[in-house]
């Protein structure tokens, strides 16, 4: 297959049923030839790079018009009663049950050390539980609230060097600190958000997570973590009753006056995270790297 | 009675599903499946992924609808982020199939896989974001893409809408509208081309005042 044949398949393909996703994926022999193709050749993989964010572009834009098929919701609905129900297996429902809580792991609920951290296999995505205490005190929430706050105008200030990325606009480029910052308002002003500070090791100020149960939002900024090394990045990670999962990656920029700004925003990943007793963790992300920032969140 | 079931608030209704009600579960789909689909497809870019994923959420709503609390938030919003989290799972699912196109094989030494795919680069394996920082930048993305369609002319919006959001092949667009399949081709091209033109080359959306004029 040669340049012209592959770069007709992909123009054809972005604009067809699943876009480039499904290309890159096929299993047919065409689809594989292309894959091959790209593979070995530097201009095609930088046209399937270019046209790939339009995929994405054409996927984020579908319509609000976009509808699943009619003959779905027959399939869902028969899947559904095709499977035993949870009522079917347990004592009498009662007339006002209540929002069930995971059950906890048997573990303690703060791992004894931090040192020698693995990353264990990914919690199976589940649904968003509910992460905080929905009877809180007002005050607390509050008080939350300013803790959160504070910390985010502190980071931002210590980021104004950053200059003119820390004024997110609409053109500004994504994944810039300002939104960020921005998402992390948002959260904040959602209330009834989970936050944790983030601790170095000395015991010293390094951050804040802040994650919203309602959207399942999640967002860290720290300005105090030095320059990984060449090659490595900061990983988020989650450490509940001792098992340890990954949640993001950070991304870090220095700052003109010599500071750092490290942050993140994303889905929360389990949903359900910020539960009291959650450990947030950022550390290198390489073999025997120990943790630079913890912070635990709060009931 | 059925008139009855279809005014009761999300929560009761929730409520009842976990106690068995189908009834219950057929107005929540009934009442939500659009929006969580839109939701999933967003991500996934992909039809028949997307309804997996919906059926996927409604059998969690049904197992465990008792995990979803009103005080929290809406149904809708709790049911399209169960959809976004089981559409990123996919994408990752399909990044590791065998034979699929490897991230490496596509960014060249100079460019930065990490940075290109926060920055919205659907690459690994074809168009399968596996960083969760791409969720940041879906709504900057949407809103460019949005403004660079509505800037098609409606000949080449139709095209692509057809054939993307509709799922019909070049040769069906060409019958469903009554025209060549080359004219087909043609109005593809040019209306990809424009798109293609918010982006920069490291797969960045360039600032309004940067994309570049074309002829129309």
């Amino acid at each position: 297959m040669d340049h012209a044949e592959v770069l007709e398949r992909i123009e054809a393909a972005i604009a067809g049923p699943g876009g480039l996703a499904r290309l890159g994926a096929d299993a047919s022999p065409e689809a594989v030839a292309v894959r091959e193709h790209i593979a070995g050749c530097p201009p095609c993989a930088a046209e399937w790079r270019a046209w790939s964010v339009v995929s994405l572009g054409l996927a984020a834009a579908a319509p609000d018009t976009i509808e699943p098929r009619p003959e779905l919701r027959e399939r869902v609905l028969a899947a559904a009663a095709a499977r035993p129900h949870p009522a079917a297996s347990v004592p009498a429902p009662t007339a006002t049950r209540a929002p069930v809580s995971p059950a906890p792991d048997p573990a303690p609920a703060i791992p004894p050390a931090r040192s020698g951290i693995r990353i264990g296999p990914r919690r199976q995505r589940d649904v968003p539980a509910t992460p905080l205490p929905a009877t809180a005190p007002a005050g607390l929430s509050f008080r939350w609230l300013l803790l959160g706050a504070a910390a985010v105008v502190v980071l931002l200030v210590a980021g104004m060097v950053v200059g003119r990325q820390l004024v997110s606009t609409p053109e500004a480029p994504r994944g810039d600190p300002g939104r960020i910052l921005a998402e992390a308002a948002t959260i904040l002003q959602g209330g009834g958000f989970g936050l944790a500070r983030l601790e170095t090791p000395e015991g010293e100020q390094g951050g804040v997570v802040v994650v919203s149960p309602g959207s399942g939002r999640l967002a860290v900024v720290s300005g105090v973590l030095a320059a990984p090394p060449e090659g490595e990045r900061y990983v988020c990670l989650l450490d509940r009753d001792g098992t340890v999962t990954q949640v993001g990656y950070m991304r870090w920029e220095a700052t003109p006056s010599g500071g750092s700004l490290a942050y993140w925003a994303g889905d929360a990943e389990p949903p359900d995270l910020g539960l009291p007793g959650d450990v947030f963790i950022v550390q290198l992300d390489s073999p025997g790297a120990q943790p630079a920032l913890t912070g635990e969140f709060q009931g | 009675m059925t008139t009855d079931v279809e005014t009761v608030p999300d929560a009761e209704l929730v409520t009842a599903v976990t106690r068995g009600d189908t009834a219950a579960l057929t107005v929540l789909y009934d009442r939500h499946a659009s929006v969580v689909f839109r939701a999933a497809f967003r991500r996934l870019g992909d039809r028949q992924l997307a309804e997996e994923v919906v059926q996927d959420v409604w059998l969690t709503l049904w197992d465990r609808g008792g995990l979803f609390d009103a005080r929290q938030g809406s149904l809708p919003g709790w049911l399209c982020t169960i959809a976004r989290n089981r559409a990123t799972d996919r994408m990752r699912s399909l990044g590791r199939r065998p034979g699929a196109l490897p991230l490496s094989a596509v960014f060249a030494t100079d460019d930065d896989p990490d940075r290109a795919l926060a920055a919205g680069s659907l690459l690994a394996s074809g168009g399968s974001p596996s960083d969760p920082e791409l969720v940041v930048d879906e709504l900057a993305l949407r809103d460019t893409m949005t403004a660079a369609l509505a800037d098609l002319s409606t000949d080449e919006r139709t095209v692509l809408e057809l054939g993307y959001y509709g799922e019909l092949s070049q040769s069906e667009i060409a019958d469903r509208l009554g025209i060549p399949l080359g004219t087909v081709k043609t109005r593809t091209r040019r209306a990809l081309l424009r798109l293609r033109r918010v982006f920069a080359p490291n797969g960045e959306l360039l600032p309004a005042d940067e994309v570049p004029d074309g002829p129309r």
